[in-house]
């Protein structure tokens, strides 16, 4: 009988098999399961007096009615997407600039751009209170350096107009770092004889980046480009801590939306109906990501 | 090195990288100094760029207020999210690595879907569980739903880590006794060292900033995490700069040496292609 437990536990592919299941378990558990339980929700009302309590009415498409039909919607959509898109587009230029810049042999190149890094360890809702500081319209640095330039001071966060402005700046910077380590991995890939070879053509800078570095490094602009777009999206912690989607509107984007109906106005029906459409988008760039990641690794499953 | 400066082109790229490392660092310069300012000095006008005096007491004050507490529990929740995960990404990392069905496939789908879930999504649902499992206003809330969001980042990364090591190396270590977990414990973590150190590193840094989670299921101040610490105490304390920017400091302090130790392997390992 010993034995026997023995060899079963030993026998090297059962083992194998248990490995695989404690992560899955508990991913099915604390991510899969809470994901399906969501869209459960987004189609009953939900409210305080009903969440912990099992009997919720089923409304059918409701939550997602209201949801379109509110006349914010077209607002914080809107301001999703500016959102997203101007960061993706300066973080992924900022990032491959930077890229670029350190990738050339001068002393301490390499800890220097470690410490470049800083940035991105940082707590995004940290990153908010630092950058609520700085943009502070009364005694901020950034209103300071301004009037240096002579520029008079601008309420960043008080007015509609900055506001949307100024978490961009804070997302932007706390996200560069991450696309130039991403952008060096592609930059080293590509052998020295290459970067030799256009030199002895005498191909001018921008050329040669052109014709040659973008279009090696493709597939990692590919993979960073999607990991921006998915990582700006669902940003919250760092907009909260900075706006909290306001002044007004402002800055309110889908998460932070989702939020604040659930867990200020306790309309959970309708805070878990905006993160189902903020999954559904997210899932359409996912897709795209994870059919490339996987035909980028043929052969090796 | 010093010979390298008298190279002019060098020693113009050094200027450079000098100077754009000052703009984007300044704002964690800012921190530090108005961390050390009296709470007239933030607010006179021109700013100092330089505290005239360094005033310690912002440290000590907040610290014995409330700081030091809520930094307990940001390492708590951490330290154990930094265990769990990165043991539980181990064996299932491995096993992607080693199982060779076409199946395999779907399951590191599963782990790549996982990787996008954002946590906005999971807050409700997860609120709901924990209190069926009796679970709020316990680290443990945090720290399972943590783990859940931490490990599909962790499984994959490890995983790309295991595939590296060829499994000759491990055979030998088969035939003696009981075969693929002594292996595994002996051979291949010490080879996969420094991957597992990277991802330790990565999720901690990661558990360390949580925010949604713990805001929404530790509604007992006593237990809430730096980051929240931080939200209410500026709640309370909005025109007190100085004490805000110093806790703000004690938040980031530690993970930025923590980086900074590594920070050769972090990125190291990164750019070798681990990351996709």
């Amino acid at each position: 009988m010993l034995t026997k437990l023995r060899s079963l536990i030993c026998n090297s592919k059962l083992t194998l098999y248990l490995f695989l299941l404690p992560a899955i378990i508990m991913v099915t558990i604390f991510a899969i399961y809470p994901l399906l339980y969501n869209f459960n929700l987004s189609v009953h009302e939900v409210t305080s007096s009903t969440l912990l309590s099992e009997d919720r009415p089923f409304v059918g498409l409701n939550n997602y009615k209201s949801v379109i039909f509110d006349s914010d919607f077209r607002e914080i959509l809107f301001n999703t997407l500016i959102f997203t898109f101007f960061s993706v587009l300066f973080q992924f230029l900022f990032g491959l600039a930077f890229a670029l810049f350190f990738h050339q042999e001068f002393p301490l190149h390499k800890p220097l751009r470690g410490l470049l890094l800083i940035g991105w360890v940082i707590p995004p809702a940290v990153i908010g209170t630092i950058w609520r500081w700085l943009f502070n319209s009364d005694i901020g640095v950034i209103n300071y350096f301004l009037n240096l330039l002579g520029f008079s001071s601008v309420g960043w966060l008080v007015t509609s107009t900055f506001a949307m402005s100024s978490v961009l700046v804070a997302n932007i910077w706390f996200a560069i770092p991450f696309n130039m380590i991403l952008m060096t991995s592609g930059l080293v890939s590509i052998p020295d004889s290459i970067h030799d070879a256009a030199a002895i053509d005498g191909a001018s800078f921008f050329k040669k980046l052109w014709h040659i570095i973008l279009p090696m490094i493709k597939p990692n602009i590919f993979a960073t480009i999607i990991l921006d777009i998915i990582y700006s999206f669902r940003s919250f912690p760092l907009i909260w801590n900075m706006t909290k989607g306001g002044p007004v509107n402002a800055t309110t984007v889908l998460p932070v939306w989702s939020y604040i109906q659930s867990f200020n106005y306790f309309d959970f029906g309708v805070g878990t109906a905006i993160a189902v459409i903020i999954f559904l988008l997210l899932l359409f760039i996912s897709i795209i990501y994870i059919k490339f990641f996987v035909s980028s690794e043929e052969g090796v499953v | 090195m010093l010979k390298q400066f008298k190279n002019r082109k060098n020693l113009m790229l050094f200027i450079i990288a000098i100077v754009l490392l000052a703009i984007y660092l300044f704002p964690v310069f800012w921190v530090f100094s108005t961390s050390f300012k009296t709470l007239g000095e933030t607010m006179s006008w021109p700013p100092n760029l330089i505290p005239k005096q360094l005033r310690w007491e912002n440290y000590t004050e907040v610290l014995e207020a409330r700081a030091f507490m809520h930094l307990k529990n940001s390492l708590i929740i951490g330290v154990t999210v930094t265990f769990l995960t990165v043991f539980l990404a181990m064996l299932t990392g491995y096993a992607l690595s080693r199982i060779k069905k076409k199946w395999i496939q779907w399951i590191i789908l599963v782990f790549l879907v996982g990787q996008m879930l954002p946590q906005v999504l999971m807050v409700t649902p997860l609120f709901m569980i924990f209190d069926k499992m009796g679970l709020l206003n316990t680290y443990w809330a945090v720290i399972l739903g943590k783990t859940g969001i931490a490990l599909p980042l962790a499984v994959v990364f490890l995983r790309t880590t295991f595939l590296s090591i060829p499994e000759s190396l491990e055979e030998a270590a088969w035939i003696d006794g009981c075969s693929r977990i002594g292996a595994f414990f002996r051979v291949v973590m010490p080879v996969a060292k420094t991957g597992i150190l990277i991802i330790a590193a990565i999720t901690f840094m990661f558990a360390w900033g949580d925010f949604i989670y713990s805001i929404s299921f530790l509604s007992d101040m006593n237990m809430q995490p730096a980051t929240v610490g931080l939200y209410s105490f500026i709640g309370a304390n909005v025109t007190k700069w100085n004490k805000v920017m110093a806790f703000t400091n004690v938040i980031i302090l530690p993970v930025i040496i923590i980086f900074i130790t590594l920070q050769d392997k972090i990125i190291k390992g990164w750019t070798a292609g681990s990351f996709k």
